[in-house]
């Protein structure tokens, strides 16, 4: 099956897996997310203004905030533009941005109100014009262009809404097809920002240039070295930003990360777990952050589809049951992660609350039910199977635990670590018998669940149509608690169906320099807003 | 003149070879980023879609009129972005090569006339461990104890010498030294070797004998004579240099060649890749040239033509 555009813009998560696995451990700088009990904000004392802050930057591909899908792109998005929402720092509620208020009419019709007065940077072409509701008109419908391959963000709202009315200036009409209860997540989704008409038109596209309506104005943008922001005078925020300028310094070695960290010339950025005692011992007055990332490592085992039938010894379930049943996830954070790594209770990180099933829910590590599966299933002895892992990185060596701990039930793993790009390639042909990969989720739920298990799914297989059927009903749920539930009821299939084994969410650490202040290290993967920092000391 | 087969051979090779290798861009690029929803379109959109000989000689036509394609994920033109990169790179091998031949030759020197005391022996141990201990370690051994004990990094933010020397400098000078000791070794080596060749000359014997001073003899009757394979072996060092400092440049994040051609690989970037090594290959021969025509000063013997 060649999968169709929409098929594959509908289920498309926020944040290509690529920019994570290229850049293994580096991936989680831009793109962690953290447990709320770890958020740390620092705001004592009178803000001061001036002063430039540096950031450890990862790969940046291009800065078109409705193309592109890595979160280091977010990076430059944060600072330019704005949404007509956002989420709070820990990702459960949402906040007014460009939309002063919004009122959800009936089922499928939402009313926002803009702030009046919100100016675009005062730079060609738009020379800091007034933003209305045409501009915001015009990027939801830019967002969801149905373009071959370009526009990855526009599953978001693509044949979801049945109009966008602008009544004046200020006012907008939203009024989806049919109850759709992402909603409001997309329209908060820092994906779903701002831009200008004559901007686009003016450069093609935005992959090169940034200009909204943000703190920022961006200065300088060399893709491979670093991303250079002013402040903007005109903010709507009266007296933010604090900050004279960011510098986003793409540093991609994670020693020499670190070692510029503690060398102290960046203010904020990743730090390898295993340099987290010694940063603290050379360093004592930086905050280390510890973050849950959002991206669980799963096992998973043969895909399938109606075009590409399951095979033996994987159709059965009761030997997907068996493998779920071998795996022991603590075993995975102590070796993989030296214990910087959170169990899981199914496709969606225990963090995400309610959307994470309980505790309770987790599957046993029961090795004796195991073989008793596989004898039932009719493999007594065991079987000998492939398991495929993109390397370099922390995959190649939960996949040797993997091997270790089939091979105690009987089930020989041959391991068959290959390059990225050949890994990516067997991967999406969804041929492999088994593979270690990471996953993404977002604040939205289903982002955990669609993209891998639901019909026209992307990245990953699974032809169960009840599972299908589900999920799409889950997103016509308005009644939280009732989708929470079924949000709950799917992923409880998930495990009794047993597709993939859910092995582990990685922790990740952020380094915050301690002049850095009224920074809080961001809950939800995509908030990098510097607006509110001030630096007080060394650097400001 | 074998420029042009050369050349030829060379665009052939890594045209088929990247072309060959397991995982193609059309599959990552829909995969990864649903760039195309139909393979088809994609593929003609990239130019893949033709036979390879139409590629390979639409390319080839294309880069005798100096467009090298463009980049299949960034769209940027392949000859812009080497250009904004060579002079990282060919400033860090030049450096690089400066610190080595300041390490290599008066040591190499030394080591030969002074044969089997204990500075020779050091001297030798030295080029030793320069050949064994791999760059890369040496860099990261480097950087994280400067780090750790004086909290002190270069510069992380690349500045070109043009708009301020010192700062490029200041960035650029690390890194050259630890190249350059690695390249050293083989240098020293290399040298102390030609040396101890050439003293045994009778020529030398003489010029001893004449009762020529030791500087003299070693100057202007040892060294010039000893030169050729220490140029051919400095030669080869400074093109392996050019494109092999991947790793220093992510180290101390220079926005060079050598991290661009990983990335154009890891990421199946055909007309990156093909640009780069073209460049590559053009500039080992155009050193090879050079290298002969220096061969003709040092020994005048040497004629061409």
């Amino acid at each position: 099956m060649k999968p169709d555009n929409r098929g594959t813009n509908e289920v498309l998560p926020h944040v290509s897996r690529r920019s994570f696995l290229e850049t293994g451990a580096l991936g989680l700088t831009a793109l962690a997310s953290i447990d709320p009990r770890a958020a740390w904000a620092q705001s004592k004392g009178e803000a001061k203004r001036g002063g430039t802050l540096v950031v450890r930057s990862g790969p940046i591909r291009g800065i078109d905030p409705h193309m592109e899908t890595w979160a280091t792109t977010l990076q430059v998005v944060h600072q330019t533009y704005n949404a007509l929402l956002k989420f709070n720092h820990d990702g459960t509620k949402i906040l007014p941005d460009l939309a002063e208020t919004w009122e959800q009419k009936n089922d499928i019709t939402y009313v926002f109100r803009l702030r009046q007065g919100v100016k675009f940077h005062n730079v060609p072409p738009v020379n800091g014009r007034e933003l209305t509701s045409e501009d915001v008109k015009y990027s939801l419908e830019r967002q969801m262009t149905n373009q071959p391959g370009k526009f990855q963000h526009a599953y978001f709202f693509l044949d979801k809404l049945a109009g966008i009315e602008t009544p004046d200036k200020y006012t907008l009409v939203f009024k989806t097809r049919e109850p759709y209860a992402p909603f409001l997540n997309y329209i908060a989704s820092p994906w779903t920002v701002i831009v200008a008409r004559e901007v686009v038109e003016k450069h093609g596209d935005l992959q090169r240039h940034a200009i909204g309506t943000g703190p920022f104005i961006m200065q300088e943008y060399r893709r491979d070295q670093e991303a250079v922001f002013v402040r903007n005078p005109h903010y709507f925020k009266k007296g933010l930003p604090y900050l004279d300028e960011i510098r986003l310094q793409y540093v991609i070695d994670p020693v020499a990360a670190t070692a510029a960290f503690r060398g102290q010339q960046t203010d904020i950025s990743y730090v390898e777990f295993a340099d987290v005692s010694s940063i603290k011992s050379t360093n004592p007055k930086v905050h280390v952050a510890e973050i849950t990332t959002m991206f669980p490592i799963v096992l998973r085992t043969r895909p399938y589809d109606e075009q590409r039938p399951n095979k033996p010894p994987f159709m059965e379930k009761k030997v997907r049951q068996a493998i779920q049943a071998a795996i022991k996830q603590e075993d995975f954070i102590e070796i993989v992660r030296s214990g910087w790594g959170k169990t899981m209770t199914g496709p969606i990180p225990t963090y995400r609350t309610p959307w994470a099933l309980p505790a309770s829910a987790r599957p046993e590590f029961d090795p004796k039910k195991a073989k008793r599966l596989l004898t039932e299933a009719g493999y007594a002895n065991g079987f000998e199977t492939e398991l495929i892992v993109g390397s370099p990185g922390d995959n190649v060596k939960s996949a040797q635990v993997v091997k270790d701990q089939l091979a105690k039930v009987g089930i020989q793993v041959n391991l068959k670590p290959m390059e990225m790009a050949q890994y990516y390639n067997k991967s999406y042909s969804f041929d492999y018998s088994m593979s270690v990969h990471t996953n993404l989720t977002g604040e939205e739920p289903e982002e955990a669940i669609r993209p891998y298990y639901g019909s026209n799914s992307t990245y990953y297989r699974w032809g169960n149509r009840e599972i299908h059927r589900l999920i799409d009903e889950q997103a016509r749920i308005l009644d939280q608690k009732k989708r929470v539930e079924m949000v709950h009821l799917i992923q409880r299939m998930l495990l009794e169906d047993a597709p993939n084994v859910f092995l582990y969410t990685p922790v990740a650490h952020y380094g915050v320099q301690p002049w850095v202040k009224n920074y809080t290290v961001p809950v939800n993967a995509y908030d990098q807003r510097y607006e509110e920092i001030w630096l007080d000391g060394k650097r400001a | 003149m074998l420029l042009l087969p050369t050349l030829a051979l060379v665009t052939l090779l890594v045209f088929s070879i990247i072309r060959l290798l397991p995982g193609d861009v059309v599959t990552l690029m829909m995969s990864e980023q649903g760039y195309a929803g139909d393979k088809a379109k994609l593929e003609q959109m990239l130019g893949l879609d033709q036979p390879f000989h139409r590629q390979y000689i639409t390319y080839i036509g294309k880069a005798l009129q100096g467009d090298l394609g463009v980049s299949f994920w960034t769209r940027e033109p392949v000859l812009d972005e080497i250009l904004r990169r060579l002079p990282v790179s060919f400033e860090l091998a030049v450096l690089a090569m400066f610190f080595g031949v300041l390490i290599a030759v008066p040591t190499g020197i030394f080591s030969a006339v002074r044969q089997d005391t204990w500075l020779d022996y050091l001297f030798r141990s030295a080029a030793i461990g320069g050949l064994s201990v791999p760059g890369f370690w040496m860099a990261t051994v480097v950087i994280v104890s400067a780090s750790i004990w004086w909290q002190w990094v270069p510069p992380m933010r690349y500045t070109p010498f043009a708009r301020d020397p010192v700062k490029n400098l200041s960035q650029l000078l690390l890194p050259a030294i630890i190249l350059g000791f690695a390249l050293s070794a083989s240098v020293m080596r290399m040298t102390r070797s030609m040396i101890l060749e050439v003293l045994r000359e009778d020529y030398v014997r003489t010029a001893w004998a004449k009762g020529l001073g030791e500087s003299m003899v070693i100057a202007r009757h040892v060294l010039k004579n000893a030169m050729i394979p220490v140029v051919t072996v400095m030669g080869l060092q400074l093109s392996a240099l050019l494109g092999g400092t991947v790793i220093m440049e992510s180290i101390f994040v220079l926005p060079g060649m050598g991290k661009f051609l990983l990335d154009a690989i890891t990421w199946r970037d055909y007309p990156v890749i093909q640009g780069i090594n073209l460049f590559l290959a053009t500039s080992i021969i155009v050193l090879n040239l050079v290298i002969d025509v220096i061969y003709g000063f040092l020994d005048p013997r040497i004629r061409f033509g």
